[in-house]
């Protein structure tokens, strides 16, 4: 007798853990502040493809050659960035390829780079596209149409 | 384990796992982000292209010194971009969505006419308002003229008959009401010092008037004249019949389109138009005895409808121009150019410009709509 009450137990608490997991509302893992903190103002977003050497991550081919935000003549904040294709690094891809690379800038009111928090943006750019040319430097532009703009992060993606 | 107790425990376990599924629905159709490519193909612009040119030319357009140093609001109107491509495409997008861009974040620094859309309900809501005004502008032109009428008293008011009023129905306005709402007022306001006499005594006052007879023997004390203007340039038209004559029918039924010759056929129909131009009344109160106008106002009965784009500081217009390549096959390669001008109306001087360019080769043949 007692022997069965304890299975039905068992089953009850493995039903109850079950039932657990297909809560209708859950937490959201929140971003860890260390690595918040350890953003830069341009950044890029993990690739999607893996190959067998390395990655084909953007980050294999572009390097940054210029990053600066300041205020244009109207007193909002422009920021420009130097984006260099600088062709093949390795010895599976000596030559590297033409691409195309999306970016999008987000503008802040407080501080992003080095900081543990983020707040909402006052604005961001739509995602776009930044052609680069092996070997040329693309100058990707964008200006903050809100006066309240002060900080900014560029974030760089393969999405076509 | 017995073997009932193994069935339940297995029985529990599928039913859990199946409470957890996720219901899979394959509908043929995927939700992309605008700025993503839609892998159909084509040459031309993508969704992601307009976005970017409204979010670049919103930074460029704000940045202008003419703008950003403007204390004030800066308005623009817009002038459709002409589309020099070999693509037949909505180029108003471009324009819509550098609009809604600059509303969203100039913070009220510019502003825009809306141009088309939405003037029907604006006329009429704005026709509705110029008519609720009626009553308030009769009383006041009736305080005036009573305020100009020394002699009458409640015992022996003066007489006032209706003179002639020219230009009654030429603008499509109810001029007799707008008489009548005039009349009431100044007999309310009088408080029995004035009378108006009988629509025979108005009658032959206007017949004496016509004449050039003296009207001093017709037993009345001042005549109510007026005028209404239509301040236009144009000549306003009323009523008037038009004729259409017609030797083809065309119908479209569905997606079949058909045209059919017919015999010469001529219709006629009546257009009733109330001109947009601003509408005035000029009150004359004639005194009899002496025959001189005692009192004259003109007072304003509507306003001329404007479409606002007279207060634009700017216009904003563009142009679509490529250079097209195709092959004997499907290939082809598209370089656009999409710029973009701010006029200054008066000088006509192009204070702004920029451009977005894009060029696209594919092997695969797309049409756009």
């Amino acid at each position: 007798m007692s022997a069965a009450r304890s299975r039905y137990a068992m089953v009850l608490a493995l039903a109850a853990v079950v039932l657990a997991g297909c809560q209708t509302v859950y937490n959201v893992d929140r971003a860890k502040p260390g690595k918040l903190t350890k953003e830069g103002t341009v950044v890029f977003v993990r690739p999607t493809e893996y190959s067998l050497f390395g990655t084909k991550s953007l980050a294999d081919y572009v390097e940054i050659t210029y990053d600066q935000g300041q205020r244009n003549s109207a007193g909002l904040l422009e920021v420009r960035v130097g984006l260099r294709d600088r062709g093949g690094q390795h010895f599976w891809d000596v030559k590297g390829m033409d691409f195309a690379v999306s970016a999008k800038t987000t503008f802040y009111e407080e501080p992003v780079a080095g900081t543990d928090h983020r707040s909402a943006p006052v604005y961001e750019t739509n995602w776009q596209r930044v052609m680069m040319v092996r070997g040329g430097t693309a100058d990707y532009k964008a200006v903050c149409p809100v006066k309240e703009g002060a900080y900014y992060q560029v974030t760089l993606s393969e999405m076509k | 384990m017995r073997y009932g107790t193994r069935l339940v425990l297995v029985a529990c376990a599928l039913a859990m796992v199946c409470g957890c599924a996720t219901p899979t629905v394959e509908s043929g159709t995927a939700v992309l982000h605008p700025d993503e490519e839609d892998r159909m193909g084509g040459t031309f612009l993508e969704s992601s292209d307009i976005r970017t040119i409204a979010s670049q030319m919103t930074g460029a357009i704000l940045s202008m010194p003419e703008v950003a140093s403007q204390s004030g609001v800066t308005r623009i109107a817009m002038a459709p971009v002409r589309n020099n491509t070999r693509f037949l495409v909505d180029h108003d997008i471009f324009l819509k969505r550098l609009r809604i861009e600059l509303n969203r974040v100039s913070q009220g620094r510019v502003r825009f006419f809306m141009q088309g859309n939405a003037q029907g309900v604006r006329r009429e809501i704005l026709g509705e308002q110029q008519e609720g005004a009626w009553l308030p502008i009769a009383e006041e032109l009736a305080e005036y003229l009573i305020g100009r009428m020394p002699n009458g008293t409640v015992s022996e008011p003066a007489r006032i008959a209706i003179g002639e009023i020219r230009n009654t129905n030429i603008q499509g306005m109810n001029a007799e009401s707008f008489l009548a709402t005039i009349r009431s007022q100044i007999a309310e306001q009088g408080e029995g010092k004035v009378a108006f006499v009988t629509a025979q005594v108005s009658d032959r006052v206007q017949q004496a008037m016509a004449d050039g007879k003296p009207l001093t023997e017709l037993g009345v004390d001042y005549v109510l004249c007026g005028e209404f203007l239509a301040q236009g340039i144009q000549e306003a038209r009323g009523r008037e019949t038009m004729e259409l004559t017609t030797t083809q029918r065309r119908e479209i039924f569905g997606r079949n389109y058909t045209r059919d010759d017919t015999d010469e056929e001529k219709l006629t129909f009546e257009v009733r138009q109330n001109p947009n131009v601003t509408k005035r009344f000029n009150c004359l109160l004639v005194n009899v005895a002496n025959e001189t106008v005692a009192a004259e106002k003109m007072i304003r009965l509507e306003k001329k409808i404007t479409s606002g784009v007279g207060n634009a500081d700017y216009i904003l217009t563009g142009e679509m121009s490529a250079l097209s390549k195709a092959t004997q096959g499907a290939g082809r390669s598209d370089y656009v150019i999409v710029s973009f001008q701010m006029v200054e109306p008066s000088t006509n001087e192009v204070v702004w410009e920029d451009a977005y360019e894009s060029k696209r080769a594919s092997v695969v043949g797309t049409v756009y709509r």
